[in-house]
């Protein structure tokens, strides 16, 4: 009786009422994510084909890496993808949520206009449509011939050009970072606006002395965001492109796929293993370097 | 399946909650729960190859016959291929005849594109979810039966189970592996071959012969490409095949050593060299427009797709099993096609004929028994290869060969066009290559196809003699690491 | 000065429009190409409407492939997409509640762990993950996509349903538990209740990314009966390409078809679910 008592009291407290609730994410986290981050650790260590057992090498996969020409190019490919089209999207979803911010009657139309793209954007139809839309022959070709007539059967597909039918579908799905600009340029008070009309300001410098600044933490997190979802562009690369031609639009996890997934041949999971871990490490500096650099640029109010 | 979807649930919070605890008395079943799943994976492989290995032995030991599927109970047969639509839709045919013969048998047929087959069943193969049957490639034979994963048949022929009485000894001899047992049986015979736009090349006037040179077909390109800007697309840029033809007509005997490559660097450099001038010249495709076509399937070839001369090509470096369904394709775009060898200057040395896929059973099959006897349904019932409209090549089989050429021939016109080109090439060939080592796989993934669009780029750094280099340097150092 | 201003507002809204036709624009062309004859689309690509309609390529991309007809597909994307969105939800919810309102050793760690998941992308946990349910034997089955979804593994949904249950008063906590309610009850009574909308803005992503996801069919799919509609689509359209790129169209517009019909519906419940994630980023 007694101890019955204390169980439930045991219960009842919030402690214990705090473990159980949050145990569903500390079993998830055990399970799919710490347990399988540790196992690829010792399998990075190893040379393993998944079909026999795995050997273990020592760091020989991370010296191999070093010495590994792809491994280089799809470093380059995604930080140039993370460079280029993180910005760009960043800055046309500012644009439009400046744009937007007006409320006119048909300004949720609009709004769901702009938006939809982000909605859709991930799934395999977009991405089979991406690469129909821009062959040779496609109706992006054929739209730009009206407008510009010199321009017939250009190849987007060629080595200089592949990246950006990738970075144009990461901008064109800017919807959801447009959202959180609106909502955010909607909290800023108007006294401040009126303040600054007061001071003389028009409307370009009302924008730069006090939207913009105001902005800034909302910019941030944007790019966070942004920045690593640009490192996870798996599907549309894979589809579109497959990293052709020449590997130029090879993007990171697309190579460790194709490393522990190839074509033909043995699967490497060792050495695929080790890019996995290479990626986290690298991902886990970007973020940091990204948030050490919050103090300098981001207003706190 | 929500049940046991439920069940798992429970079962695994409750393993990790006793974890989460480390109670005493809970160490031991959660230690069990913990690390039983990692070990059991490991051992239920191997207890699956020995399984199989025993039933197979016991199995011909008192049945020493064919095993009749109407006595397997209700059995779904997984089977798995890489193609094209034609391939697809006869072989869901002639399974589903099997299917009106034994009404207990159904199928879980898996189509793939060859670019993703191999990559699935690696998949499917680590997990021991490998389908019944899967087509097996000459090239990766010997890598799978090494791995473990398919069965060997030899049993099965011994007592009768799989006749392969009507197949040349020496095609049944291309399924066997290293270490003598058979894994794989021919689906049908195949030869490479060059498939063109023959309504192109006639309104053109020109007669593209048999057995030409390389300089001869460089030749007919060139004028095809000044008269209309069509031009060729080599393909097969991560594959060993037009390599290893090359090597062929200089007279080797084997491309792939136990140690890397069997041809040197300076043989080599004459195979890229061309494919640069080609690129040069204009006429043969270059990396950027490889990049814009569809290289891999049938239905989109630049042979046979295209909405511009610029991204067509004449011909097509194909294989004579595949001259059906590119016929096919081509037909929906009101384009008629020819059939002839692989350009090379040593046409009778370079060319060969080939097992063109080949069945295997995998161990990971419940009912080896009844697989083999399907597989042999596949081999040697002639209604099933009346279906397969010989698709895969012409039937291993004589006896087979003989009875369907006259179906065939009449539901598909370029049948008898495809034996006879395999007669002319049986009279201008010499005897396939060995089967392939288990690194060539990775030679091509690592370092053959990087080589080839490098050979292709106009504006590439390398010389022919460096990229000939660089393919025996990158193959050596593949075998050495494997 | 009145009249400016109409024309100010006439030319805003023809820009603005402009601007949103071109961003739907390839989406109008994936649908109306769709009811355009097969052979007709790429050369009449520029043609946004078609001449002739035709419900052809419906039917025939319906049949599907293997014997297996989109139906089974669509099925299975239902199958995958609804439970594993439930798992999310449910789970998701526990922890936030946890995180924002219980006191615990572990809370701020826990927090923090949270807030590390979102920044993890998925993708690298590609091959690890895969490994681990290779060990499991879970490889060919539908569990991967469905079953880690109940443990709160994306750190996104318990922030935004933090965030929510942030904007609660204290004060109904407080008094649930005056009334002798247990924390269990003040979950389920209190606060579940008033955190409808969160959970609405969360089934609504998480339903749209797993009908999406690509990556985890691709791994863990072996057989045809399995495949949901982004592997059927991808397969769909590779063998068939060139020759039929009217059926692809058509299966690809029916496959965006729920995420827009959801996406239609709820907006309202999305825009304010991104305002809330966002503002205190």
């Amino acid at each position: 009786m007694k101890k019955k008592k204390t169980f439930k009291q045991f219960l009842g407290q919030e402690s214990t009422a705090g473990y159980i609730f949050s145990l569903p994410f500390i079993i998830g986290f055990l399970m799919f994510m710490l347990v399988p981050m540790i196992l690829s650790l010792y399998y990075s260590f190893c040379k393993y084909d998944i079909q026999s057992a795995p050997q273990f090498i020592g760091f020989q996969n991370y010296i191999n890496i070093f010495h590994d020409s792809s491994f280089w190019k799809a470093m380059g490919v995604t930080c140039y993808y993370a460079l280029i089209g993180t910005p760009l999207k960043v800055v046309f979803a500012l644009i439009i949520a400046l744009i937007l911010v007006r409320n006119t009657k048909l300004t949720p139309f609009y709004r769901a206009a702009y938006y939809l793209p982000s909605i859709i954007g991930g799934s395999v139809a977009i991405a089979i449509l991406w690469r129909r839309m821009f062959e040779p022959t496609g109706t992006i070709n054929a739209v730009l011939s009206i407008v510009f007539p010199g321009i017939t059967n250009f190849n987007w597909f060629g080595e200089g050009s592949a990246i950006w039918v990738l970075i144009i579908l990461t901008v064109w799905q800017f919807g959801s970072s447009m959202l959180i600009f609106l909502s955010a340029l909607k909290q800023i008070s108007k006294e401040l606006y009126e303040a600054a009309v007061v001071d003389g300001a028009n409307s370009w410098k009302k924008f730069w002395k006090v939207t913009l600044p105001l902005l800034t933490p909302t910019i941030f997190f944007n790019l966070v965001q942004q920045t690593i979802n640009s490192f996870l562009a798996f599907t549309q690369s894979k589809l579109i492109t497959d990293g052709q031609p020449k590997d130029s639009t090879l993007f990171y996890t697309l190579y460790v796929y194709k490393k522990a997934f190839p074509a033909m041949g043995k699967s490497q999971m060792g050495y695929a293993s080790a890019l996995a871990w290479i990626m986290l490490i690298v991902i886990s500096l970007v973020t940091a370097l990204l948030f050490w650099s919050r103090s300098k640029w981001v207003y706190e109010e | 399946m929500k049940r046991k979807l439920l069940s798992i649930l429970l079962a695994s919070l409750m393993g990790l909650s006793l974890v989460a605890c480390g109670g005493s008395a809970a160490e031991d079943t959660a230690a069990t729960a913990d690390t039983a799943p990692a070990t059991t994976t490991e051992e239920k492989t191997d207890a699956a190859t020995t399984d199989t290995a025993d039933t197979a032995a016991a199995d011909t030991a008192t049945a020493g016959g064919a095993y009749d599927p109407a006595t397997a109970g209700d059995y779904t047969i997984g089977f798995a291929w890489w193609g094209n639509q034609l391939r697809d839709e006869v072989t869901m045919n002639a399974a589903e005849h099997f299917s009106e013969l034994y009404p207990n048998i159904s199928f879980n047929l898996n189509n793939q594109v060859w670019n993703d087959y191999w990559t699935i069943m690696t998949t499917a193969s680590s997990s021991g979810e490998l389908p019944d049957l899967m087509q097996q490639d000459y090239a990766y034979l010997e890598q799978w039966a090494e791995a473990g994963a398919l069965l060997d048949l030899t049993p099965y022929i011994e007592s009768g189970a799989l006749d392969v009485s009507n197949i040349s000894e020496s095609i049944v001899g291309t399924g066997k592996a290293n270490d003598g047992g058979i894994y794989a049986v021919c689906a049908g015979e195949n030869a490479p071959a060059l498939s063109y736009n023959k309504t192109l090349t006639d309104e053109l006037g020109i007669t593209v012969p048999d057995n030409m040179t390389w300089d001869e077909f460089a030749d007919i390109s060139r004028q095809i490409y000044e008269e209309t800007g069509i031009g060729v697309l080599y393909g097969n840029g991560n594959s060993e095949n037009p390599l290893t033809y090359y090597a062929r007509g200089l007279g080797h005997q084997a491309f792939f050593g136990e140690e890397g490559l069997e041809v040197t660097a300076e043989e080599m450099t004459g195979y890229y060299q061309r494919l640069m001038d080609g690129v040069a010249e204009g006429w043969l495709f270059d990396t950027d427009k490889c990049a814009s076509v569809d290289t891999a399937t049938i239905e989109g070839n630049p042979l046979v797709y295209g909405t511009d001369n610029s991204v067509r090509s004449w011909c097509a470096f194909a294989f004579s099993n595949q001259y059906a369904a590119l016929s096919a394709a081509a037909a929906a775009n009101e384009i008629e096609l020819g059939i002839c060898s692989w350009a090379e200057n040593n046409p009778s040395s370079a060319n060969y004929l080939k097992p063109g896929q080949f069945f295997s059973v995998t161990t990971n099959a419940q009912n080896p028994d009844l697989a083999v006897a399907f597989l042999n349904y596949l081999i040697n019932d002639v209604d099933a290869n009346t279906l397969l409209l010989a698709e895969r090549g012409v039937p291993a089989s004589s006896v087979v060969a003989a009875a369907i050429k006259d179906a065939v021939s009449e539901r598909d016109a370029t049948y008898p066009i495809i034996v006879d080109y395999l007669d002319m090439v049986a009279n201008n060939s010499s005897p396939i290559f060995g089967s392939l080592p288990g690194y060539a796989g990775t030679v091509n993934t690592d370092v053959i196809e990087w080589l080839s669009w490098e050979a292709l780029d106009p504006n590439t750094s390398y010389t022919a003699a460096e990229l000939a280099q660089e393919l025996v340097d990158g193959a050596a150092q593949v075998a050495a690491s494997y | 000065m009145k009249k400016k201003k109409i024309v100010g507002t006439t030319i805003y809204h023809v820009l603005v429009l402009l601007g949103a036709f071109i961003m739907v624009y390839p989406l109008l062309w994936m649908i109306f190409s769709s009811f355009k004859p097969s052979a007709t689309i790429l050369p009449t690509a520029t043609q946004l409407i078609p001449s002739e309609w035709t419900l052809s390529n419906y039917f025939t991309g319906w049949k599907g492939f293997m014997g297996y007809t989109f139906a089974t597909f669509f099925k299975n994307s239902f199958f995958i997409a609804t439970l594993s969105t439930f798992g999310t939800l449910i789970s998701s919810a526990f922890v936030a509640y946890a995180l924002k309102r219980l006191k615990f050793g572990l809370n701020r760690f826990l927090f923090i762990l949270v807030l590390a998941t979102m920044m993890l992308p998925p993708q690298i946990l590609m091959i690890p993950q895969y490994m681990w349910f290779r060990h499991l034997n879970w490889v060919g089955t539908f569990y991967p996509m469905i079953l880690p979804y109940f443990f709160a593994i994306q750190g996104f949904f318990v922030y935004l349903i933090m965030n929510f249950i942030g904007g609660i008063p204290k004060e109904l906590d407080e008094a649930a538990k005056i009334d002798g309610c247990s924390y269990f009850a003040i979950f389920f009574r209190v606060i579940l209740p008033l955190i409808t909308p969160a959970l609405i803005t969360s089934a609504i992503f998480s339903f749209i990314w797993r009908w999406d996801d690509y990556l985890s069919a691709l791994l863990y799919v072996t057989k045809a009966d399995m495949r949901p509609i982004s592997l059927a689509l991808k397969l769909f359209n590779d063998p068939s390409a060139g020759s039929d790129i009217g059926a692809t169209l058509a299966m690809s517009t029916l496959s965006i078809v729920p995420a827009t019909i959801i996406f239609l519906f709820f907006q309202k419940s999305l825009v304010d679910g991104i305002a809330s994630t966002g503002i205190k980023g």
